[in-house]
Order: structure tokens, then sequence, then C-alpha cells
């Protein structure tokens, strides 16, 4: 059946169709890259990175860089009934033909995607069984980290920003083919380029009890350690003046403007602060300049300021303002996450949603004081009441709290905690006069499970057991009582599964293959995602999920990652640690250097 | 404030983009083609757009209708030439005028012509006299209150075979007293009719006819 009779049978075609606004479509191109996002279009479309890379490596005249997404189920089974290969958008030509295809890794419970996308594109799943004429596959993004769980089906890693170390390994791509030598050469090229991790060049041993015993690279030409890579100067930096707009509404369906890169805060449970460390802000200028030139070329009517910490960048004040000035005028609507609770971003925020005051989130992580020393959640109780009361007289109605539960050393007293914090907000609506606040108080309480991240302080730690978990949840569904507070909570048994992949190594390829036959798949989807059949593929494969989630490491133990560079010290991560069961908070990087590493890793001159 | 209407096609794979993502989309085409779109007042500014009938995703149309509000009068030729340049493949505005000088209302549309074209091959006219015929041509109608069965023969207007014999020409009630799609008339026919169905129809809206007979631009 040809794709457009089929694209009238599935739901939202759009999603398959490619032919945006901004879109690029090179008929001939020596090189041929496909990206790769493993989750649907909605989803992928809203990934800034992958915006980025894509027009990056459209600009060089002999590449071309189409896009990938994971079919829905329903497209998927229309595809393998009819014989129709996992396609790129642009040209709609087979992945399998592409000379590169390239994956994003921006969680864990995307892995089986993968898998699934290269079986419905024909590609040999095991990057050992792969041979001459079939593209190379690689990777990059956060969970590239660990690359361990998914190292079997993927030739080479990315660390670190991609917008130079790419160029360089197509460069080398280029001087390969023209060499007419054999596939493994080309992975053998790559060890010259810093951040390139050919995991099939390194060896893994491990003790009787399956910890590792070591991790050694198997050739004189590999390195030992593979560090990350950065862009030093970010204003430098490429970024597109035109962006892909698309035909159809995606989660983050706006101009994203990156103010920086990086965290200066150090929250211990936080992999994103430590891996995207050293903080890099871009000037106003270019920020400026860039949003005048993408309001234009694209037509969207919102821009999202993103980073971690927007309250962070140096230079807000004076550039909201301006920012303002620009929206205000173009009819644009700006949209401000992550502000932390300071009084600048509140009186922000009410200048710019003057709009709708629906709602305003604060994000306090755990629920005692306490708790949120030992996490570094520089968030006192005050604060928060300070800016609960300044939202609701300022007319917001409703607030909503983030928290995690099963977090290092929680008590019950920290989980009725995250109740009592809850009421308090409350308390602080009903001490606003009637005739300011809100007709309509909604305060919503959402608990995520802690999942111990690998490069954190709490690399070591044990995570809550689902049954742990799932206990904690009960305990503050019944503490809170107040019909006025609603109560959301993660499903426990994907955060399990998380756990896993997030610190595992080698051995859970088994795992995945075998989840890929039983038919994993879209596990961050609710409808998809099958605990039990994760559960059978754990037993098949001869390996326990509780060695990988809730065994606690000694600091000793070598960590499937321990050959990934980050630019921070593991002795650092080691400090964090002991400071945080101490209660023991350390201070932003602004105020105080923790001597983290970074600075020692990519030279001074850095960490904003 | 001057509002014109637009005359778009939407063919090839621009029949995939839904109608609510059409609002969305031209509103950014008309701020990539510099034009100055009105807003509400209000705390939440928002462009004023009519189109003149929703079109189902799949199908194609060379007669599509939107009504757009502009701060300073429009060159028609200009701005048809400015938002081609920023439309996504396989959309085109083929008219623009000013809405006051148009003789029919978006509201007075009343019925709409489509070709079916039919690889898999047309009904004979025996079968085809015989359909319209029928005293009632009863299938399950799709509403917002879920299946139930409806006679749709009094909203087929007329059905005539292509003149290559590559499909059906339809002409259909249209609008908001009455709508009828060419896809539910096409699972009537397999329905009433011996050996037919249209797995691969491709239906295209060729015009929206008006209660005055008046054209829309």
């Amino acid at each position: 059946m040809e794709l457009t009779q089929l694209l009238k049978t599935v739901q939202k075609p759009a999603r398959y169709i490619g032919n945006e606004y901004g879109s690029v479509h090179k008929a001939d191109a020596a090189i041929r890259f496909a990206f790769c996002f493993p989750d649907t279009y909605e989803v992928g479309m809203s990934h800034l990175g992958m915006k980025i890379l894509y027009h990056l490596l459209n600009e060089q005249e002999d590449i071309a860089c189409e896009r990938v997404f994971a079919p829905w189920t329903d497209m998927e089974a229309a595809m393998r009934a009819h014989g129709i290969p996992l396609f790129a958008l642009e040209s709609q030509r087979p992945v399998r033909d592409f000379d590169m295809v390239g994956f994003t890794l921006q969680y864990e419970m995307s892995y089986s995607n993968i898998i699934n996308m290269l079986d419905l594109a024909g590609i040999p799943l095991l990057s050992a069984e792969r041979g001459d004429g079939m593209p190379f596959v690689c990777a990059g993004g956060p969970c590239a980290y660990n690359p361990e769980p998914i190292a079997d089906f993927v030739d080479f890693f990315l660390l670190g920003e991609g917008e130079e170390i790419l160029l360089e390994v197509m460069d080398a791509y280029r001087a390969w083919k023209a060499s007419g030598e054999a596939r493994e050469a080309f992975l053998v090229r790559l060890l010259a380029i810093p951040g390139v991790y050919v995991p099939q060049f390194y060896d893994v041993t491990y003790h009787t009890d399956g910890t590792i015993s070591a991790i050694t690279p198997n050739r004189l030409d590999a390195p030992a350690t593979i560090q990350k890579r950065i862009i030093a100067d970010l204003d430098s930096a490429y970024f597109p003046d035109e962006i892909i707009v698309p035909n159809m509404e995606t989660v983050h369906d706006r101009i994203m403007l990156e103010l920086f890169r990086g965290c200066i805060r150090g929250c211990r449970f936080c992999q994103a602060g430590i891996i995207y460390r050293p903080v890099r802000e871009r000037s106003p200028e270019r920020l400026l300049a860039l949003a005048d030139k993408l309001i234009q070329s694209t037509g969207y009517e919102e821009i999202s300021l993103s980073s971690l910490s927007t309250s962070d960048y140096t230079q807000l004040p004076a550039f909201t303002d301006k920012l303002i000035q620009m929206t205000e005028q173009r009819k644009i609507n700006l949209s401000l996450p992550s502000l932390r609770l300071d009084s600048f971003s509140m009186a922000l925020m009410q200048k710019v949603q003057k709009v709708r005051k629906s709602g305003l989130t604060f994000a306090p992580e755990a629920g005692t004081q306490r708790l949120r020393d030992v996490i570094n959640k520089n968030i006192t109780k005050e604060d928060l009441m300070t800016a609960a009361s300044t939202a609701f007289g300022g007319g917001y109605g409703g607030v909503k709290l983030y928290f995690m539960i099963g977090l290092p050393t929680e008590t019950d007293t920290d989980v009725l905690g995250i109740a009592q914090l809850a009421q308090d907000v409350v308390d602080c609506y009903f001490a606003v006069p009637k005739d300011v606040r809100n007709k309509n108080l909604r305060v919503t309480v959402s608990t995520s499970s802690f999942v111990p991240k690998p490069h954190t302080p709490f690399q070591w730690e044990a995570q809550a057991t689902m049954d742990a978990l799932t206990e904690k949840q009960k305990r503050l569904k019944g503490a809170i009582t107040n019909r006025r507070i609603t109560y959301n909570w993660h499903d426990a048994s994907l955060s399990t599964l998380e756990g896993v992949f997030a610190r595992g190594d080698r051995r859970l390829s088994r795992v995945l293959l075998a989840a890929h036959r039983m038919g994993a798949k879209f596990d961050s989807w609710q409808e998809c995602f099958d605990y039990d059949l994760w559960m059978r593929a754990f037993s098949e494969s001869g390996l326990d999920p509780a060695f990988y989630n809730t065994r606690k490491r000694s600091f000793d133990e070598i960590l499937p990652w321990d050959h990934i560079d980050v630019g921070v010290t593991k002795a650092f991560l080691q400090r964090e640690c002991e400071k945080a069961y101490r209660g023991e908070t350390t201070r932003n990087c602004r105020e105080q250097c923790a001597g983290c590493g970074i600075q020692g890793a990519f030279g001074g001159g850095f960490c904003g | 404030m001057v509002k014109y209407r637009f005359c778009f096609v939407k063919e090839g794979d621009a029949v995939f983009i839904s109608h609510l993502d059409l609002v969305r989309l031209f509103t950014r085409v008309f701020r990539r083609a510099r034009l100055p779109l009105a807003y509400s007042e209000g705390f939440n500014p928002h462009p004023r757009m009519r189109f003149g009938l929703p079109l189902s995703v799949g199908v194609a149309s060379t007669c599509e209708y939107l009504e757009a509000d502009f701060t300073a009068p429009l060159d028609p030729d200009t701005a048809i030439a400015a938002m081609n340049a920023t439309l996504p493949s396989g959309m085109r505005v083929t008219n623009c005028m000013e809405a006051g000088d148009c003789s029919a209302q978006l509201s007075d549309i009343m019925a709409a012509d489509f070709t079916v074209t039919l690889p898999g091959g047309i009904p004979s006219e025996a079968q085809l006299a015989a359909f319209l015929a029928r005293a009632d041509i009863v299938v399950d109608k799709r509403t917002k209150r879920g299946t139930k069965p409806t006679d749709i023969r009094p909203d087929i207007l007329a059905i005539t075979p292509l003149a290559d014999g590559s499909g059906l020409a339809m002409r259909l009630h249209a609008g908001s007293q009455a709508n009828l799609k060419p896809q539910t008339v096409l699972a009537a026919m397999a329905l009433y009719m011996d050996g037919f169905s249209a797995p691969d129809a491709a239906v295209c809206r060729t015009a929206l006819h008006t209660t005055s007979g008046l054209p829309l631009i």
C-alpha cells in the first residue's frame, strides 16, 4: 500500500509527513544522517538540541540530516503489515540506507524504542552484527553519560555538547569513506576525536558478586577515560536563525531561548546540575538578536526561556526588560519556567503573566528542612510562604508543589512533612484578604519517586523499593485531608525500572533484547508500559533488578560509568554525599567554589 | 480594522494537517509574511480568524476559505505572494479580497462539490441509478453522542461519474444546517451496492455553494 493511503488509516498522520515550514530537503547529498528521537513526533519536536544539530548538519553542503521519530503503535503495526521499513521524514527513504543513524538519549525509558526502531529499520540490533553497507549507529545526550546498558547496540557515543564534536565526526567519516577502508577502521579513526566513546574497544570484567572488577581498553590507542566535550563560548556557538515549525501541536510548541548552560545550585539528586557544568551564559545582546530573528522566521506566538534555573541568569533584570518590550509589541507570549522563589522572580512573573492567574509551580522537593538540607535544595519554608503569599495576593488561585519521595535518609516525618507544607500553603491563602485573593484555591501536590543517577552525589545510594515507595504514597495520601489539596503521584514501578537502567551495566543488553522480543516499547507511556513483561525479561536473562536499583554501593566500587569523565571528580561527589548524611548544605557556585573539579577539567574562567 | 477573505488550496501532504492545527498555522504564516494581523482586546490577545467549513483530515481541497482581521489595508497580490512564500508545501493561497466586497457570507455555505477518485473502479450507471432511486439510504452516522442510524438520502444532491471514468463527482449538503461527508456516502455505497468498495479513494473538495447562489470570493 502506498504511504499516503496508509496515513489515512492512522491517528495523527501529520506526525509522519515531514514537510513542515523550515524543514530541509536535499535530494542529493554525499552523506545522509538520520537523526532519531526514540519517542513520538510531538515529544521529539519539543527538544531544542535536536533542532540545533539538525540545522547544524544541514548547513554542511554535502550532508543531508533528516528526522526520524518512533511511529506510534498503530502506525508501526500498519508499517509492519505492509512491509514498510522505518523511514526518515524528509525524503521518506528507509533509515537503513543512511550513512549514519544517530539517537538522542533523553531518558532511560526510551531504550526499548531504540531497539524497536533499529528492528523496524531492518538494521541488525547488535553492533557486532552490523557488517559492511550498514549504517553506523551513534548516540548522544544526557543518558550517554552512562552508556553501558545500550553499549552493545551502539557503534559509538558522543559525550557532551554536540555542536563541535558532531562536525569532527563527519570530517572523519568523509576521510574514511574516501579511503575505502573496512568498517572497523572508521571506529578506529574516531579514537582520535576527544569525547567519542567506542564501546567495543573496551572490555568489562566482573567479580563473582556481580560488581565490576575492571573496565579496560582492548586497544592501545583507546583512552582509559573519555572526557565530555563542552562549548567554551555560547555566544559564538552555532544556533540556527530558522527552526522547523511543526504542522501539528507538539509538547513544547514555541521558541526556546537558552539563556545559559549548567547550574550553580548543586542539588544533590540532580544529574543535570552536574553533567551540564560549567555554567556558561549567552549575552543579552545575542539572546535578543536571536529572539528577534526567530520570531520573524518562525512566526511563533510564544517564547520560553529555557535553562535549568532561569533566575540565576546574571543579567535577568536588564534582559527581561528589553525582551518584554519586544514581546508585548509583537504580541508574543512569554513563558518563564524554572524561576526561583525570590522577590524579583515573583515580580517578573506578575509582570509577564498578567493574563491567566491560574497556576504557579514551586518545587520544594522535600517536606522538611532537614531533608531539604540533605539534598542541598536551599529553599526554606519561609521562602515558600513568602512566595505563596505574594502569589495569592496577586490573584493566583492555583499552586502546584513538586516533591520527591524515597530520598536518601528519608523518614516518615519527612513524608508527612509534605502534607504539612501543603496545609501551610492553604493557610497562607486564607491569610490574604477575601477581596484580594482568587475565589478558587487549588493546591496540587505531586510526588515523583527518587531515582539515583550516575555522576551525582547520590550515585551510590540504594533506591527505595517499589513496596516502600507505594507505602510512602499511601501514608501521604492518608495525611492529606483538606479537600482543597489534590495529591498526584507517579507510578513507582516505572521509577523502579528507570532506576535499573540509570545505573546499569553492559549485561542489561540481554534484558533489553528479551523485553524487545516480548514487545516492549513506549515504556514512558502509561498505556504501553508493562512492568510484568520487564520482570519476565529479567528472569529470562538471569539478572536481578535489585542488584541495580535497590543495592547500596560502597564508595570504592567500580561503577559502570567510571571511564566516562564529565569533568566533576568522584572525590567531590563523595564529599557531597558525606555532607548530605551530616545534613550540611553547600553554597552555590557563585557564593563559594565547592571544588567540583570542572575548573581543572576545562580551564578557568567558567562557573558563571 | 479591515477584514479580508482568502481562498486557499490544501493538497499533497498538507491534507494531513488537521482543521484545529490550521488556526495556529495561519497565525504563524501571517507573522512570517509580515501582514498586520489584528488581535482581540483584553489580557490575552488572540487573532480573529474564521474558516469557511472544516475539512476532514486526509481530504484535499481547492476551495478553502479563511477570513481574518487586519489593522491596515492589504494589497491582495502582495499578501498572496508573501503568504505563499511561507506556507508549508501543499498549501497555496489563490485569492484574497476585502470581505466587505464579497457577495456571500461564509455562513451562507449550504453545499459542497467533491471529486472522488476511485482506483478500484466505479459503480455501473445502473447501480448508481438504483442507489439514488432509493427512498432512504440509512447508514450509521457518527455524532457527538455516538453512532446512530441516519437517512443520508436528503443530503445527496447529485452523484455522477467523472468524464474520464476515474471516479465520481458528488454534490452534498454542507454547512451548519446539514453536512454530509463523501466518505459516509462511499460507506453507504459499499453497504447497498454488491461488490463495491473503495478502500483507496482519494477525495478532493472542489467548490462550495451558498444559499443565494452567489460566489464566496
